[in-house]
């Protein structure tokens, strides 16, 4: 990633460093970030007014060269031109943020006395305030759920809020515990998670980013090397791109694997069959068989 | 002279009998066959050889054979087991068992292989093997099958040959891990023939001769064992043993945990163990050597004696059957000490083996003949040694001055390798700590959780 | 399965004409501990570069979790890091209770905290077996399966099972313990000492030993707490991070040992680090064994297990690592995610990082100072 290419803007008029005593590195990540929130939130602003299709921005922003911000600013372009499409129908409001229990689960068990899981929005947590001043409306929430904080982000700003969560925060969280993914497909969309912890504070934080399924996300195998198989093993059982990524191969599944195990639509018993009988040699092939394997 | 008698007793002592058995026999050959050859000629350098070597082969194949068992069973004794035990009392069948097994195995040359050359290459390594053999003094006179007069040179450069073998054999199977260990193999053995020549040449300031039976009869002659002058050399004559007969912790070549099966990877059944029956034979052939040059070969302090106590007619007999059971007794204990190396040592890396051989025993062994040499030189200048028709004359003052002179010059080396090798990374490694500290971090605990 | 690095390639800096070879160490080798295939590009003996392949035991555990109901996953968890079957059945049904609020006695969290450590003892026996059989040591390999087989007994009579061992169930523990139990742990942790200064005989002072896992295979702290390592591999950089220390489960708190750290983070100081994890075991166990209260070894449950609707993550201190489980439920009575983060996967992928510029050997001696298990690496 080559991020590293610094916005020369100071007015920083929106950005609060939480902490006072930022040096000067803190005060130009902060400034790179609220000039690129600002821009992509412009960038989508505008494609939602004109309701223009999927098209590239070829805007004349000043640092179209920062990577990160064209990305965004693609991003949010396709979004709004999901928007435009009318595309809205099942999820009406644009996801009501904690409703967590999928539709599927909700039909399996209605008579459940506990209708409201315990999400608890944070309410008097430093780090927390500080991150919600930083990131603004990028944080979609921080809750709490069985005593663990969870931030929500949107997919595009992930790997900056990890970022300022590695090398900024007031805690640095110096260890990428884990990252994996959860698939809704109700929502069409997975949640890439990556669970931090901090050694120094103790203190373990959940970073998670609702991603629609045609998207991909940053990799943040720079800042932790840890996330590069991670993020393979998430590539090779959910089929999330990881952008930036130095490696990304399956990992545990055998090149040339059709489908993504962990996807909810993948069945449990589906052998791709042509796989097997091209590469290990062990299947009888019974005439006219279907090599595919099936999907429901 | 001696040696001209030994060679005299080495070649010319058929028994009587079998001269007569041959006469009979060349009666019933054919004339063209028989011409150029009388009975006894035919019966001292044919027949009773090709005895003699029967008899050997039998013997050390058998040795070899319990050799594998007597590894096995060392080995489970050490780790607290019981080793084989079901095949025969005591698991005394064990080998036969093992050789019948490997004999009726399936026989793969892979198919990339260099097929005469993978075929060739365990009947070098075993015939090297097996040639040294003949030279090997196993006891006096009908004990030893030849005497040549270079016979430490002999089995010096046929040993060296052997190793063909396994470089030939690694290469052969076209695969890559016989080839690293191939490799490894050859480098191994560049670097400790050069040590073990060079220790040999101090020892040869004693023994005078290159000659096996010679070097016996050296101290036999002198009453002692080399050991104790030549105490410095043994131990580098030790250690470059192990590694030339490739065994741990030197087995570099067929680093089981690495290499895999290392140059006999792509060997099995009946190639396999050939290779295997070379190593082991190897090793009795080392360990003679050892025993030949260091602990007085066949020779005990007072055997004569005994033997001189014993009736004329009886007397040779006896001195054989003493000799050669001393022999086995002094190759078995060196034997055993390799066994007991095995399995009690970890694997040295290969860079480190090359270090040991060219940073510790190449300069030990050359300082070695530096100092045996002065040492030898000082002795006789002192008029504790003197040298009659190639045989070395000393009292017990002599050997006294050489024994204390051969341990103090142990003192010398080791200064020198300190020397040597006192910057090296790797030399003081027991200067790590053995212990590690403990946490004193005073962890905050998550809420809920009451301290210890 | 895949060839990443080109077979051969020329480099013509060098004074010969030289090529690289690529060497592909397993997945049938005596020392990558199973099905672990290292791709390996090799200048000599010397490694340029590698790469690992796995995946050969994936038996996609994950997805088999969504399917099954919560009582009938625990026994998956078993297969996963068979070496360490019963740290990785306790990481699965505290992450149920936890997420269940789910109450476990006093005596069933004693007895998973005994069991927990005898099993951690007899991974690191394992470990210790494994790592001393790559570098040559077969002696220590016997000598440490001897001991070995005096936890399986016991593992035998408690479980039913040697290998797999399972009794932990949601909200406690199935059985109580048999009789003779704290009799026979007593008699095994008067013994282990012993045994231990017995491989320590053989190993510590040992020159041979010294050379080969002493400065092989260095990672620094930094690089460890990036890479996400954790257990030995992380403490012997000198990183302070144990789970039973950092977020005590069960009765952790209650009980006193200590965490040993290393200095150097190299080969040796993961063994010293690890030999020094049993005799804290076993001060863990005795401690245990003295306090292990009465009372009934598994607490109220519903009869059907239903995890309401959230997510949790728990993780617990395994033999190799920090064992994490991420649970994602719809309130239904399976899992709607299961998430597993295997502490084996996340150590072995700093292999690149550590063996990158050493010889064949120490590939093999830095495998095993991970103390991989690939059982739980493929799930």
């Amino acid at each position: 990633m080559s991020d590293e290419t610094k916005p020369t803007s100071e007015a920083t008029s929106g950005a609060v460093t939480p902490e006072a005593a930022a040096s000067q590195a803190d005060a130009e990540r902060e400034a790179k970030i609220a000039a690129a929130k600002a821009k992509a939130a412009a960038a989508k602003a505008a494609r939602t007014a004109s309701g223009e299709s999927a098209t590239e921005p070829t805007s004349a922003d000043a640092d179209k060269e920062a990577k990160i911000a064209a990305a965004k600013a693609k991003a949010a372009a396709a979004k709004a031109a999901r928007e435009a499409a009318g595309d809205g129908g099942d999820a009406a409001s644009p996801k009501p943020a904690p409703a967590k229990v999928p539709a599927k689960a909700a039909a399996k068990a209605p008579a459940k006395k506990e209708a409201a899981p315990a999400y608890v929005e944070i309410k008097d947590d430093p780090l927390i305030t500080a991150l919600r001043a930083a990131f603004q409306d990028d944080i979609k929430e921080a809750v709490t759920n069985n005593g663990q904080q969870i931030i929500r982000v949107v997919p595009e700003r992930a790997r900056d809020l990890l970022w300022y969560l590695r090398y900024d925060a007031s805690v640095q969280f110096d260890m990428l515990t884990d990252v994996t993914a959860v698939h809704y497909p109700d929502r069409k969309a997975f949640e890439v998670v990556y669970q931090l912890y901090s050694i120094a504070e103790n203190r373990r934080l959940r970073v998670k980013a609702e991603l629609p399924e045609d998207q991909s996300i940053y990799t943040v195998c720079d800042i932790w090397a840890a996330a590069n198989w991670l993020e393979r093993e998430v590539y090779d059982m959910f089929g999330i791109t990881f952008e930036g990524h130095p490696d990304l191969r399956r990992i545990l599944l055998p090149e040339g694997w059709v489908g993504f195990p962990l996807r909810k639509e993948y069945p449990v018993e589906y052998r791709h069959n042509e796989w097997v009988a091209a590469n290990l040699n062990i299947l009888e092939i019974p005439e006219g068989a279907d090599l595919t394997g099936k999907f429901e | 002279m001696m040696i001209q008698w030994l060679w005299i007793t080495a070649l010319h002592v058929a028994p009587k009998w079998l001269e007569s058995l041959v006469e009979q026999l060349f009666a019933a050959l054919p004339v063209w066959l028989t011409s150029n050859l009388t009975p006894t000629d035919a019966t001292d350098f044919i027949v009773w050889p090709l005895l003699q070597i029967g008899v050997m082969l039998l013997i050390v194949l058998t040795v070899v054979a319990y050799l594998t068992l007597a590894e096995r069973k060392v080995s489970a004794w050490i780790q607290v087991r019981v080793g084989p035990n079901r095949t025969g009392p005591l698991g005394l069948l064990q080998p036969a068992a093992d050789g019948i097994k490997l004999l009726i195995k399936e026989d793969v040359i892979p198919f990339k292989a260099d097929k005469v050359v993978f075929t060739l290459a365990p009947i070098i390594s075993m015939v090297c093997a097996f040639i040294v053999l003949a030279v090997l003094p196993y006891g006096p006179h009908y004990a030893s099958i030849t005497n040549i007069n270079i016979g430490l040179l002999f089995i010096l450069s046929v040993s060296s040959v052997g190793v063909l073998g396994i470089i030939l054999g690694g290469w052969a199977s076209n695969s890559k891990y016989p080839l690293l260990g191939a490799l490894r193999s050859s480098a191994q053995m560049v670097s400790y023939e050069a040590a073990i020549g060079l220790t040999i040449v101090s020892a040869l300031i004693f023994t005078r001769t290159f000659s096996m039976q010679g070097i016996v009869e050296a101290q036999r002659s002198l009453g002692v064992w080399f050991i104790l002058f030549l105490f410095p050399s043994f131990i580098v004559f030790l250690v470059s043993a192990v590694a030339e007969t490739n065994r741990a912790p030197f087995d570099l070549a067929e680093a089981e945990s690495e290499l895999v099966g290392g140059f006999h990877t792509e060997y099995s059944g009946f190639r396999f163990s050939i290779f295997f029956i070379a190593e082991y034979t190897n090793m009795v052939v080392v360990s003679a050597i050892a025993a030949t040059l260091y602990l007085g070969g066949w020779y005990v302090p007072g055997m004569d004696w005994v033997a001189a106590q014993l009736p004329a007619a009886y007397r040779e007999a006896a001195l054989t059957l003493m000799g050669v059971t001393a022999f086995s007794i002094k190759c078995g204990a060196i034997l055993y000490l390799f066994i007991w190396m095995r399995w009690t040592f970890p694997r040295y890396r290969y860079d480190q083996l090359m270090e040991l051989g060219w940073k510790w025993l190449m300069p030990a062994a050359l300082a070695n003949i530096v100092l045996t040499a002065t040492i030898f030189i000082l002795g006789k200048e002192l008029g504790l040694v003197r040298s009659v028709k190639g045989v070395l004359e000393m009292a017990w003052q002599g050997k006294v001055f050489f024994t204390v002179a051969g341990f103090l010059s142990l003192f010398p080396i080791l200064a020198l390798l300190n020397a040597i090798n006192r910057n090296s990374r790797s030399f003081n490694l027991r200067a790590q700590r053995t212990t590690i500290p403990l946490s004193t971090r005073k962890v905050k605990l998550s809420p809920g959780v009451k301290p210890a | 399965m895949h060839t990443a690095i080109p077979l051969v390639t020329h480099h013509s800096e060098t004074l010969f004409d030289a090529e690289e070879m690529v060497l592909s160490m397993g997945p049938q080798h005596p020392s990558t501990h199973g099905v672990l295939r290292v791709i390996l590009k090799l200048d000599g003996e010397r490694v340029v570069d590698l790469d690992c392949d796995i995946g050969y035991l994936h038996r996609g555990a994950e997805k088999i979790f969504e399917n099954r109901l919560y009582p009938m996953i625990a026994p998956y968890f078993d297969r996963l890091d068979y070496i360490a079957a019963v740290s990785n059945g306790l990481l699965y049904v505290e992450t149920v209770e936890k997420a269940m609020g789910i109450e476990v006695p006093p005596r069933a969290q004693y007895l998973r905290v005994i069991l927990t450590e005898l099993n951690r003892l007899s991974s690191h026996l394992l470990w210790l077996a494994t790592h001393a059989l790559d570098i040559g040591g077969f002696t220590v390999f016997l000598y440490a399966f001897r001991e070995r087989e005096e936890i399986l007994k016991i593992f035998e009579n408690f479980f039913g099972a040697r290998l797999t061992c399972h009794a932990f169930r949601i909200g406690g523990m199935t059985y109580d313990a048999y009789p003779e139990f704290e009799a026979q742990v007593r008699a095994f942790c008067d013994l282990f000492p012993k045994r231990l200064e017995e491989y320590e005989t053989l190993l510590n002072e040992n020159r041979i030993w010294l050379g080969r896992t002493v400065g092989i295979g260095v990672i620094s702290a930094e690089d460890a707490i990036s890479l996400g390592l954790t257990g030995a591999p992380l403490r012997g950089s000198g990183v302070d991070y144990d789970v039973r220390k950092a977020s005590p489960y069960e009765c952790y708190a209650d009980l006193d040992f200590d965490i040993p750290i290393g200095e150097n983070g190299d080969t040796f100081d993961r063994y010293l680090v690890r030999m020094e994890e049993m005799r804290q075991s076993r001060r863990i166990i005795l401690q245990a064994l003295d306090r292990l209260p009465d009372g009934p070894v598994l607490g109220k449950v519903p009869k059907v297990i239903r995890v309401p609707a959230g997510e949790v993550y728990h993780s617990v201190e395994g033999p190799k690592g920090e064992l994490g489980l991420y649970l994602v439920s719809d309130g239904g009575t399976k899992p709607y995610r299961l998430r597993m983060r295997p502490a084996s996967f996340i150590n072995l992928a700093a292999l690149r990082k550590m063996a990158i510029g050493s010889l064949v050997s120490d590939v093999v001696a830095v495998i095993g100072s991970l103390d991989i298990v690939l059982g739980e690496i493929d799930r």
